[in-house]
């Protein structure tokens, strides 16, 4: 009796948020797909010549796929250095729990353009992994690291790793220990016991890590085109330059709308897997 | 509940109603910024010597501080045409190019002659003939090295091509009007022109093994040097010059096919709700007082106006400005049609 | 416990007995190390930058001093200005999306219903969708309504972007409640209104506190949405030190950064203290 007459007037509390999301992210959504389905620069005619142009052009195409490997290749890293740190958190006792805690979160609630600034220094001529290297005698003159597609995929490993290793934590902390311990009871390695049982059991986080660090990946702005230099174009800064310096909406438009389906068709994957990996924890 | 967490909560509760105080200050704050006057400048040299010079004396001459944001011409174009009735700024700088495009867009407004007295002490050809632009410094670009690691001074653009300088070349991109005008002049050396630049793409394609990172803009390109990544590049005296001072062995040549000229213009942008202020403030830009410092170390920026001399450092490029008209110039009426392609050429050349 | 009685008994193998064991842990400890070296690694790094007496980033700087923070303090008034800018733009994004994301969290919270869900993947769609695309949409939003850019376009698009972290840990925070408060506070006689006030909303502080701290800081770091929506006049403090950092390495950007990871620091172990943070995210 009650539910019932609390049912409208609850949905009433979901409506501000609704309006304010239906007007300022619904509604851009559907113009930039609108705009994308112009065939000129001063909007006069419907088609859909944007995305020929785009599919049609080998330069654009690569930068779509430099950009989602970059998004893969980040992942990759993200995972090989971010499990190990869950690793370490898991094992951790409480009071080194606490510390690794802010190790991990600071990075990620500090600003992006100072972590972005942080490898500018490292990897620079005069920076630091040069100034070791020459000392070690290693090379005369300074090594190209700035400006290249390993530097850009290093700083954006390190800038999305927290959110590789948060529901690797998450996940890792609430597995049943006693799986595990009667795998070794049994006689199995650390290793096997490791790959066998943990991994499958960590899926959910890991699955869920992969996500956030691609998407974050690929959109991350300021570091590709900070580290990345004029050299290296990617998606987002591509889209920003057709907008903001050439002014060609209809085309920065398509470029956004292939972006998005991009990373969606990527997200819906995951969660996909997701879902039936979780299925190694029920069974 | 706990004591520990009751004043936890009041303390939360607090910092909930300092953001509510926080959030109603926000509006009237935004608002007040309109009292001031926003103009551009572009990024590198300009924007540390205008801060330096321009800004203290404007804010002597007019009383008002003026807000000023660093962008390329191109950039400030586009968002002037992007929001017409609604200027984000009162005055800009333009470089002659986006400045022809403005006149032809109509995002200029004349400037008041009666406002401006510093006007008159302008030679007539760097005013325009209504009013929507003058001129405001002339500037120089050669081939800026670095002295330590380049140990012979280049003598043409050709000697970038030598592959002693693999990696070490830098370039910036043809957004900014350096980057443009370069490539004009590697046409003509090469025997083309404004009409006819697939010499100049040429030789960047012959470049490419060289070059080791394309800057954004010219400030960009200096900071370049000062890191170390580049060693050899096309660029302006006023950015070089400002480098020396910050401790970078750096010098300016001249290229056997003669120095290269710029011209930057102030305009008026139509619909400001501070035509006045903006008027001062190019008077301000034009006085001898401004132009003195601003042609003086480590600027160097050729002035306009006649009262000013050329200084000593400057002598070493030009002695007056009817020495700097044989220097390479752009027939940007040429150029400015066929920008966007150029453009657009240029990135897919250079990207890795 | 049971692991000890189980390797007392003989049944399980003693720790030390387990067959790669070693190694296993070599190399966990190893790459952990060096991830976590990764993590801190960086921000020491603009630190010690920060401290040099030199004009440019060399690392390791020629000397220490503490001229650039003087610099940016008394020297640099426009750098100022947009520090206050960001700050005060991602305190009224944050309080604006809080208000509107708890009053929907309340209400989403522990419903399974198709409707909700979808709605809940809707208002989380901010997260994963790069923030350029919404930038973009609302800019064109913007045009075609001649409003023209000014700090309440940016507004819009912040409020957007906070709007599901207060939304995620508020909701996290209700499904931890026990149902029996709710349920006694009713039965005693309390209305709907009152309880929600005396009962579910001191219980979900923590959670709405740490959702605003996250969404604060994204809002004060973001620089995606702000290149679109800005109006050109004023910079929030990112894109300038971006600015900074491409155009003239000011040696003042690292002098910045290293404040604001002081700030982010103390204002991280301040939440921590006061509203369990991290639990958010175990």
């Amino acid at each position: 009796m009650n539910a019932n007459h609390r049912m409208p007037r609850d949905w009433l509390l979901v409506l501000p948020l609704g309006l304010f999301f239906i007007a300022f992210v619904g509604v851009p959504l559907l113009l930039v797909a609108l705009i994308s389905l112009h065939n000129d620069t001063a909007m006069t005619h419907f088609g859909i010549r944007q995305y020929m142009v785009f599919f049609g052009d080998s330069y654009n195409r690569g930068i779509l796929w430099q950009t989602l490997w970059l998004g893969v290749a980040t992942t990759l890293v993200t995972i090989v250095l971010g499990y190990p740190v869950a690793h370490l958190y898991v094992v951790s006792p409480p009071r080194w729990r606490r510390v690794l805690v802010v190790l991990i979160l600071l990075p990620l609630l500090t600003s992006s353009v100072v972590r972005t600034f942080a490898w500018v220094v490292i990897l620079g001529n005069e920076g630091l992994v040069n100034a070791l290297l020459m000392a070690l005698g290693h090379t005369g003159q300074p090594v190209k690291l700035l400006y290249t597609p390993l530097a850009v995929i290093l700083s954006l490993a390190q800038i999305e790793l927290p959110l590789m290793v948060l529901p690797l934590v998450t996940t890792l902390t609430s597995l049943d220990t006693r799986l595990p311990e009667a795998s070794h009871a049994l006689g199995a390695s650390s290793w096997r016991t490791w790959w066998k049982i943990t991994v499958p059991l960590a899926m959910p986080g890991l699955l869920s890590g992969t996500l956030l660090v691609f998407t974050g990946a690929v959109s991350a702005f300021v570091v590709q085109t900070l580290v990345g230099g004029g050299q290296l174009m990617y998606m987002p800064f591509y889209i920003y330059e057709q907008a903001i310096q050439t002014q060609n909406y209809p085309f920065a438009a398509t470029l956004a709308v292939i972006l998005l389906v991009s990373v969606l068709l990527v997200v819906t994957l995951l969660n996909y897997f997701g879902r039936k990996t979780r299925g190694f924890v029920h069974g | 509940m706990s004591l520990i967490d009751h004043q936890r909560r009041k303390l939360l509760q607090l910092m909930g109603a300092a953001g509510a105080v926080g959030l109603s200050l926000g509006s009237p704050l935004a608002m007040a910024a309109s009292a001031s006057l926003a103009a551009t400048t572009f990024p590198g040299a300009w924007e540390e010597s205008q801060r330096k010079i321009l800004l203290p004396a404007f804010r002597k001459a007019a009383g008002v501080s003026a807000v000023l944001t660093a962008s390329q011409a191109v950039d400030t174009l586009t968002k002037l045409v992007a929001a017409r009735n609604n200027p984000p700024f009162d005055v800009v700088m333009m470089d002659e190019g986006p400045y022809l495009q403005g006149i032809a867009q109509g995002v200029f407004e004349p400037i008041p002659a009666a406002r401006v007295p510093n006007l008159a002490n302008l030679p007539a050809h760097f005013v325009d003939p209504k009013g929507l632009g003058v001129y405001v410094s002339a500037q120089v670009y050669g081939i800026a090295y670095n002295t330590e690691r380049v140990k012979t001074a280049p003598k043409s653009w050709n000697d970038l091509l030598k592959p002693e300088f693999k990696g070490r070349v830098g370039l910036v991109s043809l957004d900014s009007t350096l980057g443009t005008v370069w490539m004009v002049a590697l046409a003509k050396m090469l025997g083309g022109d404004e009409d006819h630049m697939d010499p100049a793409f040429d030789y960047i394609r012959r470049l490419m093994p060289n070059v080791g990172a394309v800057a954004a803009n010219p400030g960009a390109l200096g900071t370049l040097f000062q890191q170390g990544q580049v060693d050899i590049a096309c660029h302006y005296i006023n950015n070089v010059e400002s480098l020396k001072a910050k401790g970078v062995p750096v010098a300016l040549a001249r290229p056997e096919s003669n120095w290269g000229m710029v011209r930057s213009t102030m305009n008026i942008v139509k619909n400001t709700q501070a035509a006045d202020l903006a008027a001062a403030y190019i008077n301000t830009a034009l006085s001898v007082e401004v132009q003195q410092q601003m042609t003086s170390a480590p600027y160097y920026v050729a002035p306009t106006n006649t009262k000013v001399p050329f200084g000593a450092a400057l002598a070493a490029v030009a002695h007056n400005a009817s020495d700097m008209t044989s220097f390479v110039q752009v027939d940007w009426a040429r150029i400015n049609p066929r920008r966007a392609e150029y453009i657009d050429r240029f990135n897919r050349l250079v990207k890795v | 416990m049971a692991k000890s009685t189980l390797a007392a008994s003989g049944v399980m193998p003693a720790r030390r007995t387990q067959p790669g064991r070693l190694s296993f842990t070599a190399v966990m400890g190893l790459m952990g190390g060096i991830g976590l070296l990764m993590l801190i690694g960086p921000t020491l790094i603009v630190l010690v930058t920060s401290l040099t007496s030199g004009y440019s980033l060399k690392f390791p700087p020629p000397g220490l001093s503490l001229r650039w923070y003087q610099a940016l303090i008394f020297d640099s008034p426009e750098i100022i200005d947009d520090l206050l800018l960001s700050l005060k733009l991602a305190a009224a994004a944050t309080a604006c999306a809080t208000v509107l994301a708890v009053a929907a969290a309340v209400t989403l919270a522990r419903r399974r219903t198709f409707g909700a869900r979808l709605l809940d993947s809707f208002f989380m769609a901010p997260l994963t969708i790069p923030s350029l695309a919404l930038g973009l949409g609302i800019l064109i939003l913007f045009n075609l309504e001649s409003a023209g850019l000014s700090f309440y376009s940016l507004l819009a698009g912040h409020i957007a972007l906070c709007a599901p972290y207060v939304l995620y840990t508020t909701s996290a925070s209700y499904a931890q409640l026990d149902p029996a408060l709710l349920d006694s506070s009713t039965c005693l006689g309390a209305s709907s209104w009152f309880t929600f006030r005396r009962v579910v909303l001191p219980a979900l502080v923590p959670g709405i506190a740490s959702g605003a701290f996250i969404a604060f800081m994204n809002s004060f770091d973001n620089v995606a949405l702000s290149l679109f929506l800005s109006d050109a006049r004023s910079e929030v403090l990112p894109i300038h030190l971006w600015h900074i950092i491409e155009d003239s390495l000011d040696v003042r950007a690292a002098a910045a950064s290293g404040v604001l990871i002081i700030a982010t620091l103390i204002s991280m172990l301040l939440m921590e203290r006061l509203a369990g943070l991290s639990r958010q995210f175990r």
